[in-house]
């Protein structure tokens, strides 16, 4: 009776709200808003719309039971990731008051949601998800879901399963297809974190559905759900369900920020607030110097090059730091590193300028040898005249790419008119930032501090280097363990990282040598030994494959290495490994801004098996990735979580700064850190190093 | 005719002045039925400073374009197809008066436009005179300028023709295509100086606040019912000329 009263009012609802809708033309939410999970949807139901590529939201959920903090990025047009942090209000997270305090329970969940078809005129949208269903499945769901719009009213209707199918208010239809469809399995796969396809579209179904109105005024949409689960499985407990009908308004306050309030169950406030952007548009203002005008009249051949001058210039205004230089009659041949203008032909563009109102007009070549750790990379030739033509308009479609070619570098005479001694003493600052979330002593654990750096170079294939780390900010104090308890069948490679991070004193990162060389044309070779990371001492070396924008990589590591010990930064424990990989990159044609990484080798544990690690680069820069390393390890072995996986976000520093930057800062997100499938942390890799010649990172 | 009659003129005076032929001037620019020759290739800044005399131009909207035969000669022929496909269409209508009548006046329309290759150039004087990128050199041939005063309408063209209707600040593009009542389509190709064509969508189930300029030409596609069996290039053939066609 409950049941039917509440379609009924929202029948009602549906037709009054329709009416209005004859008398307003205006709907076009510039970016669907989020559920109270995180993730497109209405209340605690999702839909099957998707924001546009690239958008990402930061959402924080408020009631009386829960609280959510989540995460949601579309991917692709069609796919849409959501990860998410609960906080049951009603438990305690463990009975052991010395163990955790007074901490509410917390858990955290990963959704996905594809769409399988785009909506048409007659034809709705449709979407199939995944809720929670690499955790410990506390609101696992599967949904397939409709949505189809009419001017201001968006309507949608769905089929839960799971947490979304308590209510259990149709039969499940694969039900009839085989009786395994007929009851949901209990309990986790393995120790949890694994997907659970046994358990998908399994076990009560339940319909469930809403609108989404765009009111005549544009901040302000309304919501109206009809909930089709029965909140009496909950984690918090027995959820008290005075109607199946939520409502909601959802207020914009600015073009980034959603505030919404919400009456849940018919007993419940909740309110919300979601701040929004885009990964494909976000960008930062820049204060640079004006590019060069390339004069009517060149520099004449008689003109003198104060090269001291040359070189302050193009650090000053391009950015690059020349390292040799060599002027020729009709070519200049110059080695460097660019480290301003991260976007390629902004780059050429404002060296080519630069070069033109500089050299004499006789100077037909510029030969841009860029350099990373002392070798140079890859050269460009920019034909001068082609270029000055393209940078003075003197044609009206020439384009920079008519007067550029980018080649392996080819040899030149090292009779350097300048040049800057490539051995000595170097030293640099470098910042960190370590954070873990939902730790039984506090949900967040941070440790802030510096990592100086310093070394020696011999030549440009060898050098020493090594860096400390000096926390500046942390609450690692809080600790209540250091190892967990929980028995480990696996040696602990990566278990005892409280042990050394523990001490908010100095302690040495790193000390090691290096050599590295180009072996023979697109072949680079890498060698190291000493301490090598924060865990681990021994030495290891590197061969890769990288042609000059090539898609396709391919390289080798071997390492032999022993566990350091957790205090005295030269002594090591008992544990000593072989450890290596071959791994291939690959840039796809098709998905050009996709990174695709297959590692297949033996892991810190001795455990065998392959890492395969996806990156998609958006316009902005900003880069985001997910990583899953399966070995021979059964997920009852590796412990919680099952196998190893984690996730990060890579953003140019250049959109938090006014000033042009070529570098990068990556924010990993690891859910769980056990000791199966964990690789060596090389403290240099080729293909970082290699990075300019084929970028990805653009 | 007068048009001819000033080329000839206008051109009889340069050979004049520079005792040279016609064909030896590289670049010749028409703008307002006057051409005007140049014995040293201009940078289009110079051009807007000796040729627009106006007060009062609406720069965004301006355009430059390119009268070379070889690209005039391919939208000709394209124009050739539309046009005939066009006049089947009229036949097979034949019952359908009404449908005749729009199809006529659409196929009448296309064969008035002036067709040009528009030049991918921000034309700003300002701009010109600061920025190279904005001030090239314009290459040999022959061009047409197009600079006016700002118009205050969008026009909606599908079956039946051309539509006018006044500019409103923040009306949505779906909004002048319903008011172009018997026209329907999901989207529409969406047709300015500023940015290259694009597809917007209109219907009540996608549409979006596509807020648009005042100039703007909303392409709206013949039915998928009328042409998709016979002619299914047809739209896309149309939307080629409409990139192409000169603003009268």
């Amino acid at each position: 009776m409950k049941q039917s009263s509440s379609l009924y009012l929202l029948g009602s609802a549906l037709l009054c709200l329709a009416g209005s809708v004859m008398a307003s033309d205006e709907f076009a939410p510039p970016a669907f808003s989020q559920m109270n999970h995180g993730g497109v949807g209405l209340i605690q139901t999702p839909t099957a719309r998707f924001n546009s590529e690239g958008e990402f939201s930061i959402n924080y959920q408020d009631s009386d039971e829960y609280r959510f903090w989540s995460v949601s990025l579309t991917l692709f047009p069609w796919m849409e990731t959501t990860m998410r942090y609960s906080d049951i209000r009603t438990l305690l997270y463990s009975s052991d008051p010395g163990f955790s305090g007074d901490q509410t329970f917390k858990d955290k969940g990963i959704d996905v949601k594809f769409r399988l078809w785009q909506e048409s005129a007659y034809l709705p949208q449709l979407a199939v998800g995944f809720r929670d269903f690499g955790g410990t499945g506390l609101f696992e769901s599967e949904f397939i879901t409709l949505s189809k719009r009419w001017q201001n009213l968006d309507m949608h209707l769905g089929l839960g399963f799971g947490y979304l199918g308590n209510s259990g208010n149709i039969a499940n239809p694969f039900c009839k297809v085989s009786d395994a469809y007929c009851t949901r399995p209990g309990g986790l796969d393995g120790k949890g974190g694994q997907v659970s396809f046994g358990k998908f579209f399994k076990g009560p179904a339940a319909l469930y559905g809403g609108v989404e109105y765009q009111t005549p005024w544009q901040p302000l949409r309304l919501k109206l759900e009809y909930d089709s689960n029965n909140y009496l499985k909950d984690k918090a407990g027995v959820l008290l369900q005075d109607s199946r009908l939520n409502v909601a308004a959802v207020y914009r306050a600015s073009e980034n920020l959603d505030l919404n309030l919400n009456y849940q169950r018919g007993n419940t406030v909740g309110f919300g607030v979601s701040y929004r952007t885009n990964f494909d548009n976000v960008e930062q203002i820049k204060i640079a110097p004006a590019p060069r005008v390339v004069p009517e009249q060149l520099p004449a051949a008689s003109t003198k090059v104060e090269s001291t001058m040359l070189y302050q210039q193009l650090r000053a205004e391009v950015g690059f730091v020349v390292i040799n230089y060599q002027l020729q009659p009709n070519e200049v041949i110059i080695e460097g590193y660019s480290t301003a203008f991260r976007h390629r032909d902004e780059f050429l563009e404002r060296l080519g300028r630069l070069l033109a109102a500089e050299l004499p007009e006789t100077v037909k070549r510029y030969r841009i040898r860029e350099l990373s750790d002392d070798t140079v990379m890859v050269e460009t030739v920019i034909d001068a005249e082609k270029f000055v033509s393209f940078a003075r308009r003197d044609e009206i479609d020439a384009t920079l790419a008519q007067s550029i070619q980018r080649q392996e570098p080819t040899p030149v005479n090292t009779d350097w008119q300048l040049t800057t001694e490539n051995s000595g003493y170097y030293q640099q600052m470098d910042g960190y930032w370590i954070q873990s979330f939902g730790n039984p002593e506090t949900f967040y654990l941070y440790q802030i501090g510096v990592v100086p750096a310093a070394g020696y170079v011999f030549n440009k294939n060898f050098s020493v280097n090594g860096a400390l780390r000096i926390p500046l900010l942390t609450n690692f104090d809080d600790f209540t363990f250091t190892v967990d308890a929980i028995p480990s069948t696996l040696p602990r490679v990566r278990t005892y990282v409280r042990e050394y991070v523990e001490a908010d004193t100095v302690s040495v990162e790193n000390i090691y040598l290096q050599a590295k060389t180009q072996l023979v044309q697109d072949w680079y070779g890498l060698a190291y030994a000493g301490l090598l990371e924060s865990m681990y001492t021994g030495a290891g070396a590197e061969v890769l494959y990288r042609p000059v924008d090539s898609r396709l990589a391919v390289g080798i590591d071997v390492n032999y290495v022993a566990q350091r010990d957790f205090e005295d930064p030269f002594a090591v424990r008992d544990y000593r490994v072989a450890t290596g990989h071959v791994t291939a990159y690959w840039n796809p044609e098709m998905f050009d801004d996709l990174l695709v990484k297959v590692s297949v080798g033996r892991y810190l544990a001795k455990d065998k098996g392959v890492t395969i690690d996806i990156a998609k680069r958006f316009d902005s820069g900003i880069v985001v990735g997910a990583y899953a390393a399966k070995t021979n390890v059964s997920a009852v072995e590796y412990g919680e979580g099952s196998f190893t996986k984690g996730f990060y976000l890579n953003f140019p520093f250049d959109l938090f700064s006014a000033t042009p930057s070529t570098g990068t800062t990556s924010l990993p997100w690891v859910p769980i850190t056990r000791d199966g499938g964990q690789p060596l942390s090389r403290p240099v890799k080729l293909y970082d190093l290699t990075e300019v010649r084929a970028p990805f990172l653009k | 005719m007068s048009k001819w009659i000033v080329l000839t003129l206008t051109v009889f005076c340069l050979k004049l002045a520079a005792q040279q032929p016609v064909s030896e001037i590289p670049v010749l620019v028409q703008y307002q039925q006057q051409w005007q020759g140049y014995f040293e290739r201009p940078r289009i800044q110079t051009v807007l400073a000796q040729q627009v005399k106006l007060t009062n131009v609406h720069w965004p909207s301006a355009r430059l374009y390119s009268l070379e035969p070889e690209a005039l000669a391919d939208l000709e022929q394209t124009r050739s197809q539309v046009l005939e496909q066009l006049r089947l269409l009229i036949i097979a209508a034949a019952k359908e008066p009404q449908l005749a009548m729009q199809l006529q006046e659409t196929r009448q329309q296309i064969a008035r436009w002036q067709l040009a290759k528009p030049v991918a150039l921000e034309l700003n004087p300002n701009l010109a005179l600061v920025r190279q990128q904005h001030n090239p050199k314009l290459s040999k041939g022959q061009y047409l300028l197009v600079a006016g005063k700002r118009v205050s309408t969008v026009s909606v063209f599908g079956l039946g023709g051309e539509r006018f209707f006044m500019h409103e600040q923040q009306r949505p593009a779906y909004a002048y295509v319903q008011q172009a009542t018997e026209l329907y389509s999901d989207t529409v190709w969406l047709f300015s100086a500023q940015k290259p064509a694009r597809e917007i969508p209109v219907a009540a189930w996608n549409r979006t606040e596509t807020a648009i300029a005042t100039g703007t030409l909303l392409f709206v596609p013949l039915t998928d019912a009328l042409v998709e069996q016979d002619f299914p290039e047809l739209n896309q053939q149309i939307k080629t000329l409409l990139v192409h066609r000169v603003p009268s």
